[in-house]
């Protein structure tokens, strides 16, 4: 019950929010958001760690296609909700302090895109995340379409809608036929993550649900090759929206990996883990590249984030119980660096007249407080030792070190290509000489209430992963079993 | 004792936190003294620290003490544990004391400039990070630590960011950092695979009874020598040091010099139980050491920037530092560490001075006859040239030539890299005194002058001399004032101490008299194979202290006939030795191979993937036929622009009710 308020308390706020006077909605809409991030943070503290999927939900939805309306929160989705509650809040919060044409509608599109991403993550049953999996389009194909500053940004908004929605067909019809076919003889279908776990398919036919499943998460995240919508797309949408596009939803993805794919197709994510685990290192290699050749900021960040969803990858096809947890830590340690990134690029923006880097620079020396953020946001990025996500790329690296020696190594190029980028992201802005249209000043509060906590959690994890690792250690090691056992 | 080693570590830390966030609040040289007693009040936790250790029973000097589970998952063991033992604390004593020090002097020589307190939260949080470095009992700690001293240096080095040529020097050195620091990552992978733990403890217990010279545990402690020299400006990482001169004078002087640079020493004795089974590894950081000191001092005969000549002059002493702890001689190696950070320290601290009274120049061909204008400094750093050229009775003496000796027990081809070693160190002699004949000798240049008339030069405008680009006065080097050492009471007192160090500190290690490291150190090496059974017999040893001895007077008699006496005649000899001085001025070209070797196909990689890949293969080929299908999308979505929502609706329907009834049909 707890997970259905949660879910749908965002949708209904913003419904409300769209419907009360244009002065109050926005606030309302924030408050909503909040509350959500209340009920998470209540979710963590309540979170008994040994006992399995909790506060589970299971209605019959659709009786004839064995669709069931089923909710559960284990150790796989407990920090990752987490995430999504704390990222919108931050966005929303951020939004508020900009005026939006048509504002009602937009924290409706917002508020209604935190429902499908908290859909999808507290889903236990397959069609049903494939609902939430499609519904999380809708809105963010609005908010960008209408809301974006880019100049093409309805070709932009258009790519990435054909991207996602080929993935989303790829995997709708996957889906249905991993239900269908593997209800045996007198089997009810039955689409229940728990049943399809214990119904295994023949390999042949689990490849290629396999790479139905794979192309659709790999364009969500994105992972090289699939990413060609990211750029245009990036550079369409709102910084605040973008925040939460990129820092939550890509996770959406990769989350599927580790959730579905995992257990309902171990031989084939067995087979295929060499194949996966080389276009994971191909993103790292080359998101890096492009992030430290790129001069839009908002891009660096978008490149990084290749590399970045690319360890994650690489994590989970390490298909070993280090590699998946480092890849569930670093899912959220990816979300917390990246909103705040997003939000500092708007601030930085705001004070160079540009997102170019080139027309950045020597902002720091009267925005010291701005300065320190950012620096330490930057180093979190580049997975400093110290930080939550050096403990996440620690755990990755050291399971893909355990499964496949030669690819860790190779990966591990990745870091320092990290060092580069992410230095170079900061020293462009904040320090060198003072950019020609640059007018440095200080973080604003109204901005610092939004950027100080996110550090502060940012900060928080980097002292105490812990407590991300040892709640979803017990839930991560069961979820991916099947597929360790066929790698043994 | 433990509640007092975690007060080593909370105070540094304490100290960053009040002068960062008070940052704008703190009136004039606050900040400075706030950071300085940080320090103090960890050095005396330290103090505290040693005399309870030397209390217990000589077995019982290892203890160990966990803060909380870092990260404790899937059979990996990452907690904040610190050991603290005779090793630990002796770096911790000379980490916090020689940092209380140069803070002191820090507080004079900064001041003025606009970013002071910012440079005294970075300083202090330097010190934490190395303290977190010395005192680490697990792997992860020691990473975390390897890091962020890494990131404090960068800080440091980059301090006045305006400069670009600061920012790009950072960059270096906290990449080139960061590669080590995969290196140690990689290596602590090896360790956990053979051992199953990250718990130094548990690792040097298992240690002995492992097979000599495996082959997954020698590639792991190799990458963690790849960590060690990165750190420790080894070759071939060793690039970043020279240009971490970037930084403020007494950066280097405690960063650059004193401490940091040494963690790698320091890391290879504290795994002496894995370096002793792998003695293949070891091997190779004794090669690479001797490789390192040689080089280097070979560097630094040639080059004019005073902070440069210092810093490979680091960088060789590090070597013969490295090379002894790699082949076993571990005390003389943390000896050597010691009375290095005191007279380096000393030597920076005199280069800082010498600087001010430049305003701010650094080119030796500028200087000279700062004799008799600048006394204190003049005498401060003959001592330390003294202590750094290993002429008896100062500390460098003593310590540098137990390495050799003790090196050269291991006989067979170790005696090679003794020979090197013995070499380096008449060229050591030699480029020490080249420098102070030629800051402090001959006629005195206008700003001497203008000093011994009781006036301290200030320049119109500063020019970078590496770009020529004017100095940003905002954030930009140096500040509007400058400090000698004559004029300024914390920064005599600082010298002063480090002098009488520098000269006395020798006496803890006398060859047959006095043994106070060793035997302190002793419960860390309680059954090393070579801790014992290497050292040198009597008539060996005084052989080599005479060698040593006359080595270093030769040095710098040679110094003083090119330098002081016939002036003028090495240009001479660099007009005849061309080819050998390009290489030495130009620093064997590792800049430049390494710039081609990694440097620049990285760059050529990222401009493929920017200008070619992206756009021709990812935006044209995949997606293809791409631009058909977005252009068939837009179009379609411009018809239905009203009414997009339904038709996606419709075609989600439609698709999933085609495919559901296909399956329906085919079950």
């Amino acid at each position: 019950m707890p997970l259905s308020i949660l879910i749908w308390l965002p949708a209904a706020v913003g419904l409300v929010a769209a419907l009360l006077p244009r002065a109050l909605g926005p606030r309302v809409a924030a408050l909503g958001t909040l509350g959500a991030l209340g009920i998470a943070i209540g979710l963590i503290a309540d979170y008994d760690p040994s006992s399995g999927l909790q506060h589970v939900t299971d209605e019959t939805w659709i009786a004839e296609l064995g669709i069931h309306y089923k909710l559960g929160l284990d150790g796989l989705n407990l920090f990752l909700v987490a995430l999504t509650t704390l990222g919108f809040a931050a966005a929303a919060v951020a939004a508020n302090f900009r005026t939006w044409e048509r504002s009602r509608l937009f924290y409706f599109h917002l508020l209604l895109g935190e429902t499908a991403v908290l859909g999808a993550f507290l889903a236990q049953d397959l069609a049903l995340f494939v609902a939430f999996f499609d519904l999380m389009l809708i809105p963010f194909y609005f908010l960008a379409g209408q809301w974006g500053d880019g100049e093409n940004r309805v070709a932009a908004v258009t790519k990435l809608v054909v991207y996602t929605f080929v993935g989303s067909l790829l995997m709708l019809a996957a889906a249905i036929a991993t239900g269908v076919m593997s209800a045996g003889d007198g089997q009810e279908i039955s689409f229940a993550l728990s049943d399809l776990r214990e119904r295994t398919l023949g390999e042949g036919t689990q490849q290629w649900l396999f790479l139905l499943f794979a192309v659709a998460f790999l364009v969500k995240m994105p992972a090289f090759p699939l990413h060609g919508w990211m750029p245009d797309g990036y550079r369409a949408m709102p910084l605040e929206v973008l925040a939460v596009f990129s820092g939550v939803l890509s996770k959406v993805g990769a989350y599927g990996f580790l959730r579905i794919v995992l257990p309902t197709f171990p031989d084939a994510s067995a087979h295929f883990q060499e194949l996966m685990l080389i276009l994971a290192v191909v993103s790292i290699l080359y998101g890096s590249a492009m992030a430290f050749t790129t001069t839009n900021a908002r891009l660096v960040v978008g490149y990084s984030s290749v590399a970045q969803l690319g360890f994650i990858t690489l994590g989970i096809f390490a298909l070993n119980d280090q590699g998946a947890q480092g890849a569930l830590l670093q899912m959220i340690n990816h979300g917390l660096v990246v909103v705040p990134l997003f939000l500092i690029i708007g601030l930085l923006a705001r004070r160079a007249g540009s997102e170019d880097l080139r027309d950045m620079g020597g902002i720091a020396f009267r925005a010291p407080v701005l300065a320190t953020l950012f620096l330490i946001v930057a180093l979190a990025t580049l997975a400093m030792p110290g930080s939550s996500n050096f403990i996440g790329e620690f755990l990755i690296l050291l399971g893909v070190f355990e499964s496949k020696m030669a690819i860790a190594f190779v990966a591990s190029i990745g870091i320092a290509l990290a060092a580069v980028y992410g230095l170079r992201l900061f020293i462009r802005a904040m320090h060198n000489r003072v950019g020609a249209s640059v007018e440095s000043r200080e973080i604003a509060l109204r901005d610092a209430v939004v950027l100080v906590p996110l550090v502060a959690v940012i900060l928080f994890f980097a002292v105490y992963p812990q407590l991300a690792l040892s709640r979803g250690e017990d839930s991560v090691v069961s979820t991916i079993a099947p597929a360790v056992e066929v790698t043994r | 004792m433990t509640t007092a080693a975690w007060l080593v570590l909370a105070f540094p830390l304490a100290g960053t936190v009040i002068i960062g966030l008070g940052h704008r609040a703190w009136p004039g040289r606050m900040a400075g003294w706030i950071g300085t007693l940080a320090i103090l009040a960890s050095f005396i936790c330290s103090i505290v620290v040693f005399v309870n250790l030397q209390d217990r029973d000589e077995h019982h000097r290892q203890v160990t003490s966990t803060l909380f589970d870092y990260a404790d998952t899937v059979g990996v063991d990452a907690k904040l544990t610190i050991l603290v033992d005779p090793l630990s604390v002796l770096m911790m004593l000379v980490v916090t004391g020689v940092s209380t020090l140069i803070h002191l002097y820090s507080v004079t020589y900064m001041t003025g400039d606009r970013g002071f307190s910012r440079y005294f939260a970075y300083l202090n949080f330097f010190v934490f990070s190395m303290l977190v470095l010395v005192l680490a009992g697990n792997f992860v700690p020691l990473i975390i630590g390897w890091a962020f001293v890494g990131a404090a240096s960068y800080l440091l080095i980059s301090f006045w960011y305006r400069r670009r040529t600061a920012t790009r020097a950072g960059v270096k050195a906290f990449v080139i950092n960061v590669v080590g620091d995969i290196g140690l990552m990689f290596g602590a992978y090896f360790v956990l695979r053979e051992f199953a733990t990250l718990d130094f403890l548990g690792v040097f217990e298992q240690a002995p009874g492992t097979a000599v010279n495996t082959g997954n545990l020698v590639a792991g402690m190799i990458l963690i020598l790849v960590g060690a020299f990165a750190k420790s400006a080894q070759m071939p990482f060793h690039t970043w040091l020279a240009d971490a001169m970037e930084g403020p004078t007494p950066v280097s002087s405690l960063i650059h010099a004193a401490t940091m640079v040494t963690a790698g020493v320091y890391l290879i004795a504290r795994l002496w139980p894995l370096f002793e089974v792998t003695p293949a590894a070891a091997n190779v950081a004794a090669i690479v050491g001797a490789v390192t000191l040689f080089v280097a001092a070979t560097i630094a005969l040639t080059q004019t920037d005073i902070k440069r000549v210092i810093a490979y002059s680091t960088m060789s002493q590090i070597g013969y530092m490295i090379m002894g702890v790699g082949a076993g001689a571990y005390a003389a190696g943390m000896f050597h560490f010691m009375t290095h950070a005191f007279f380096k320290a000393l030597l920076f601290m005199g280069a800082g001075s010498v600087i001010g009274a430049m305003a701010g120049i650094q080119d030796m061909d500028r200087m000279g006859g700062f004799r008799r204008a600048m006394p204190f400094t003049f005498a401060t750093m003959l001592v330390g040239g003294l202590a750094l050229s290993g002429v008896p009775p100062f500390s460098g003496f003593f310590s540098k030539d137990e390495i050799l000796a003790w090196t050269a027990q291991r006989g067979g081809w170790f005696w090679i890299l003794v020979v090197a070693g013995y070499v380096a160190a008449f060229l050591t002699a030699v480029y020490t005194f080249r420098m102070i004949f030629r800051v402090f000798g001959g006629e005195p240049v206008p700003e001497a002058r203008e000093l011994e008339q009781g006036h301290l030069h200030h320049a119109e405008v500063h020019v970078n001399p590496t770009d020529g680009e004017v100095e940003d006065t905002d954030v930009g080097f140096p500040g509007p004032e400058h400090f000698v050492a004559e004029r300024a009471f914390p920064m005599k007192v600082a010298m002063g101490t480090l002098a009488l160090l520098a000269t006395v500190a020798g006496a803890l290690q006398i060859p047959e008299v006095t043994h106070a490291i060793d035997s302190f150190l002793h419960p860390t090496f309680e059954g090393s194979r070579y801790y014992e059974s290497l050292a040198p017999s009597e008539s060996f040893t005084f052989i080599g202290m005479a060698v040593g001895a006359a080595i270093g007077l030769g040095g710098i008699f040679v110094a003083w006939q090119l330098w002081s006496r016939h002036r003028g005649v090495t240009a001479q000899l660099i007009t005849r030795l061309k080819p050998l001085y390009a290489l030495s001025h130009n620093k064997w070209y590792f800049d430049e191979i390494i710039d081609a070797l990694f440097v620049r196909p990285a760059a050529w990689f990222g401009r493929f993937a920017q200008q070619t890949f992206e756009r021709l293969v990812v935006n044209g080929a995949i997606v293809g036929g791409a631009s058909l299908i977005v252009r068939a999308g837009s179009a379609a979505v411009r018809a239905a622009q009203s009414g997009l929502l339904r038709s996606y609706a419709a075609l989600l329907v439609l698709g999933v009710g085609g495919v559901a009834l296909y399956f329906l049909l085919q079950s």
